[in-house]
């Protein structure tokens, strides 16, 4: 099975990015000689992957072909394809019900797609089949994603939500965790500074020993995107991070998601409901209606579009 | 071989009638204040001894002495209701099933004190063989053999059929009926639409109780040694009955508790084949074993609607 | 991590420093007992009552933690309690094999439930459960209705296990499982089991398997509650399953009590609720004179005690300590978050 050999690099990828940190910004030289041996393995491990033999044109992060995902007879996405370039903002939009979180549910693989094609380039240079992961196997690849009704964990401070979402960062086993031996405790250091790093980029530090319930909707979202930030993101799949936002808290909003982008060079596929949002910050747009393509390019092309207008009479007239 | 199978069958009526009362008392907790009300058995219990008292120090016939015990049952659930389960009702699903342990352990402390702890204690069946002096049983002529059927067991079937048919016929008809499915599927819509929760809730567990201490005097009537732990099984298996039939709808917990009582003695009756005489030993392993496999399959319960969580 | 500065007060906050002076003050009760200073029936009541304390630590993973309710623990306690039985009594082999034969067992049927758990949940979940303890509880009963260990086939490396070197093994296992559940709670183990507890869609969009979790969550709880059942042979070493209530619902609701009452995310909570449950019947109202006279009171005042500190404590005794706590540390964190959004408003 694919899976089981991208986890195992990947924990290689952790294991010896953990001691590059301790080398670099602990001081700690013991863990030179490991830092090397864990650099060597993980080579070694990227090079003897076997190659998935799926192509995506240069430039393409991810390729989505003829996606269908019928639920009985309801044809929530019916045939729909689209490219999202490497590093770019990608916008998809469509009226209610059109499909868009359906889109995003079979790319993070939350659903299973009915058919179609799915290919994705991952962290380690591989073009593979998306098809083939398992729900939480899709973030070890570079895609994490936020969800449309604010999923924070409740019972736990902000800080521990952001560890929480660094959990595949430990390589630590059952053991190692039972006992709390010095690897585990070392680790949680790695991961606990990586992730006050994150919390001071969201401007969130005050926040971070705060339980996560009762705080404001706009700091739960950026809790949301934090959380992603943590799982060092190839590709961002943002869910109506505008949704419940005033018209400030949006303005900031387009503003962190390009700083995002710039800082941690990675491509941002969003869906939206704030058409302002949208056009401002998406590089690339792709209107979806009743699961079907209505039309994708350039926010101005996307406008100009005589489906799109018509879809969404209702909704311009307010613009 | 046939008529023995079916006078088996016969013999589960008496424990299917048991189940099934305690079977839609424990839904319709279930519905209106989302718990698993444990308590329900020793509620049963409680009102049983109720009963009981009223036979034996009072000469009492059961006909009668039944409705002391179903009137002090109504009177605790509503006190159950009003005292305890509408103060805490930010007390999330675990919370409320370890407040009905709690009652359960206050009910089980309270029957001895009020009715001391002897040996065993006499009960009165609904037929009285003794009184009447003549069989307990009905002997039905059928394809050359004789089924046993208990008088008791029939007048308890009759009495269960009743009950239950006016409570579905309520469920369906009446305004109590309506507001019970409203706040079973959502108590707070319920609310903003007008329906008083608080009667409705209030309302089920008077009727859970009633039907538990009904129960409980049929069993108990079947010659079943009255304890304070007597219901616990018919309990347990009015929970299991629930989940096999899906708690979703009224009917389908009833059915279940049909079927638990009849496959466990279907299942006995094996042994009457050679070289099966220890199976009764090993029947409600089976039985549950069944069940389990049944609602791993069908998760939901047999008659149960799935509802998908969207993400 | 904290930094551990060597002021006796950290030293006192440092997790396995707490678990060894407890264990410490455990032992020193059965040493005062047997120098007659403490009656020896109270050592044997609170021996008992950290056997369910025991398998309230694996319960308190599961329900705290991962957020499963289980009501099958009853059934678990009669693998290790059969497990003892056959190995040691019927075949004369040394406590060490029982307890690796139980671990196996509770194991494979930790595998079994937490598979089940994948596919049905909730309230209907802890019904299933407590169908399987029945299967189990008639199981066992089918067997053999009553079991007995002798007291000269009970041996661990050549000691004869009476009650009082039996409470020192209980003591030893308590103090171990707490501290290995402890860290657990503290890894990315423990945060994993909470945010699938919250929610399963965001937990596995984190990279957690909802399948390794909830496994390990079952087969904790069910290991921790077998070697209870394990103990509780070697420890009281007779047990009527027909009669007795250890192996029916009664146990399961117990411990899923004691959980409750003492918070269902504290460890230390756990001893307090499986003491209110268990210990303070057995180790202190049984002595009182008016409780000896009428027993039922006692379990009146359990079930009451239970009513109440569910209904004005949801978070249960861990709560009203926390409580305390968290009301300066909150202030504190007020205070900070406000300078905070000062400063930004100046800048």
């Amino acid at each position: 099975m694919a899976s089981v050999n991208y986890n195992k690099v990947a924990k290689l990828r952790y294991r010896s990015r953990f001691y590059d940190y301790m080398v670099e910004e602990e001081g700690d030289k013991s863990c030179e000689a490991a830092a090397e041996q864990a650099r060597k393995k993980l080579d070694e491990a990227v090079k003897a992957l076997p190659s998935t033999g799926i192509t995506i044109p240069d430039g393409i992060v991810l390729d989505v072909q003829d996606l269908c995902m019928y639920f009985g007879g309801v044809k929530a996405v019916d045939g729909l394809s689209f490219q999202v370039k490497e590093g770019e903002i990608f916008g998809l939009i469509g009226p209610n019900g059109a499909g868009k979180t359906t889109v995003f549910n079979c790319i993070t693989q939350f659903y299973k797609p009915t058919s179609g094609t799915l290919h994705f380039k991952n962290k380690f240079g591989q073009v593979i089949d998306l098809n083939k992961e398992r729900v939480h196997d899709v973030i070890i690849h570079g895609i994490v994603r936020t969800f449309q009704n604010v999923e924070v964990i409740r019972e736990v401070s902000i800080l521990d939500n952001l560890l929480i979402a660094g959990h595949r960062q430990y390589t630590s086993s059952l053991v190692t965790q039972a006992f709390h031996l010095p690897l585990l405790k070392k680790e949680e250091k790695v991961v606990r500074d990586r992730a006050l790093k994150v919390l001071d980029f969201m401007g969130l530090t005050p926040y971070k020993d705060f339980p996560a319930v009762g705080l404001p909707y706009g700091v739960l979202k950026k809790i949301e995107i934090a959380r992603t930030l943590m799982c060092d993101p190839q590709l961002i799949i943002l869910d109506e991070p505008a949704a419940g936002l005033n018209d400030n808290e949006t303005a900031e909003l387009a503003d962190l998601i390009q700083k995002i982008r710039d800082e941690y060079k990675c491509t941002i596929l969003l869906v939206e409901h704030d058409m302002g949002l949208v056009m401002d910050i998406c590089e690339t747009i792709c209107c979806i209606s009743f699961g079907k393509r209505l039309a994708i390019g350039t926010p101005e092309e996307v406008q100009a579009d005589k489906n799109v207008q018509t879809a969404y009479l209702g909704v311009s007239e307010e613009e | 071989m046939f008529v023995s199978f079916l006078s088996t069958i016969c013999a589960s009526l008496l424990v299917v009638c048991v189940t099934v009362m305690c079977t839609f008392a424990v839904t319709l907790i279930f519905k209106t204040s989302t718990t698993t009300n444990f308590a329900e058995g020793s509620l049963a219990a409680l009102g049983c001894y109720v009963t009981a008292t009223c036979l034996n120090k009072y000469n009492i016939p059961v006909y009668i002495g039944v409705f002391p015990g179903i009137a002090v049952g109504v009177v605790l659930g509503l006190l159950i209701d009003v005292a305890i389960f509408r103060r805490g009702r930010n007390v999330n699903a675990v919370g409320k099933q370890i407040i009905t342990m709690g009652i359960v352990s206050i009910i089980f402390g309270a029957i001895p004190l009020i009715f001391g702890t002897p040996e065993s204690i006499p009960f009165e069946p609904f037929y009285n063989t003794k009184k009447a002096g003549t069989s307990a049983n009905f002997l039905i002529p059928f394809m050359g053999g004789k089924i046993v059927l208990t008088k008791h067991g029939l007048i308890c079937v009759i009495i269960t059929v009743i009950v239950i048919g006016v409570l579905f016929l309520l469920l369906k008809h009446s305004k109590w009926g309506l507001g019970v499915r409203c706040a079973a599927s959502n108590e707070y819509t319920a609310e903003l639409m007008g329906i008083n929760t608080h009667v409705i809730t209030a309302m089920s567990w008077a009727i859970a109780a009633g039907l538990g201490v009904l129960g409980a005097v049929m069993y108990a009537g079947g010659g079943v040694m009255i304890s304070t732990s007597f219901m616990v099984t018919p309990m347990v298996n009015a929970f299991l009955a629930g989940i096999l039939g899906g708690f979703s709808t009224f009917y389908g917990p009833v059915i279940g508790a049909i079927i638990i009582p009849i496959a466990a003695n279907a299942v006995g009756f094996l042994a009457n084949f050679p070289g099966m005489s220890s199976i009764s030993r090993w029947n409600m392993v089976i039985v549950y074993a069944a069940m389990l496999v049944v609602i791993l399959i069908k998760p939901s319960g047999l008659f149960g609607k799935k509802i998908v969580k969207k993400v | 991590m904290e930094n551990n500065t060597a002021s006796p007060k950290n030293i006192l906050k440092n997790p396995p420093v707490q678990i060894i002076l407890f264990g410490i003050v455990l032992c020193l009760i059965q040493v005062l007992s047997m120098n007659g200073v403490i009656s020896s029936s109270f050592a044997f009541a609170l021996g008992n009552t950290l056997i369910y304390a025991v398998m309230a630590i694996g319960f308190c993973l599961l329900l705290g933690y991962s957020g499963l309710a289980s009501l099958g623990t009853a059934g678990f306690i009669g693998i290790g309690t059969y497990a003892v039985y056959y190995i040691m009594q019927e075949n004369g082999y040394p406590l060490f094999l029982a307890f690796l034969v139980t671990l196996g067992i509770s194991l494979g049927l930790g595998v079994v439930v937490g598979f089940i758990s994948l596919r049905i949940e909730g309230i209907y979940l802890a019904i299933l459960t407590l169908g399987l303890s029945e299967i189990i509880r008639n199981v066992l009963m089918a067997i053999k209705p009553t079991i007995k260990l002798e007291l000269a086939n009970s041996r661990l490396f050549g000691i004869q296990m009476n009650d009082r070197v039996a409470y020192f093994l209980i003591v030893i296992i308590y103090c171990l499982l707490m501290w290995v559940t402890s860290n657990l709670i503290n890894s990315p183990t423990g945060r994993a089991m909470v945010a699938m507890k919250n929610s399963t869609s965001a937990a596995q969009a984190m990279g957690i398997s909802l399948m390794k979790f909830r496994l390990m969550a079952f087969v904790i709880a069910t290991v921790y509650a077998a070697l209870g059942g394990l103990l509780y042979m070697v420890y009281v070493r007779n047990l009527t399953t027909s009669s007795s209530l250890l192996l029916t619902l009664t146990t399961s609701l117990n411990i899923l009590g004691a959980v409750i009452i003492g918070g269902s995310k504290s460890l230390w909570g756990t001893f307090v609720g499986t003491f209110i449950i268990y210990g303070i019947q057995s180790m202190f109202l049984s002595r009182i004179p008016f409780f000896v006279k009428n027993p039922a009171f006692i379990t009146m005042v359990t079930g009451v005690l239970i009513v109440v500190v569910v209904m004005f404590f949801p978070g249960g005794i861990a709560q009203i300590a926390s409580n305390i706590s968290a009301s300066f540390k909150k202030r504190k964190l007020a205070g900070a978050a406000a300078a905070a959004e000062e400063k930004k408003g100046e800048e």
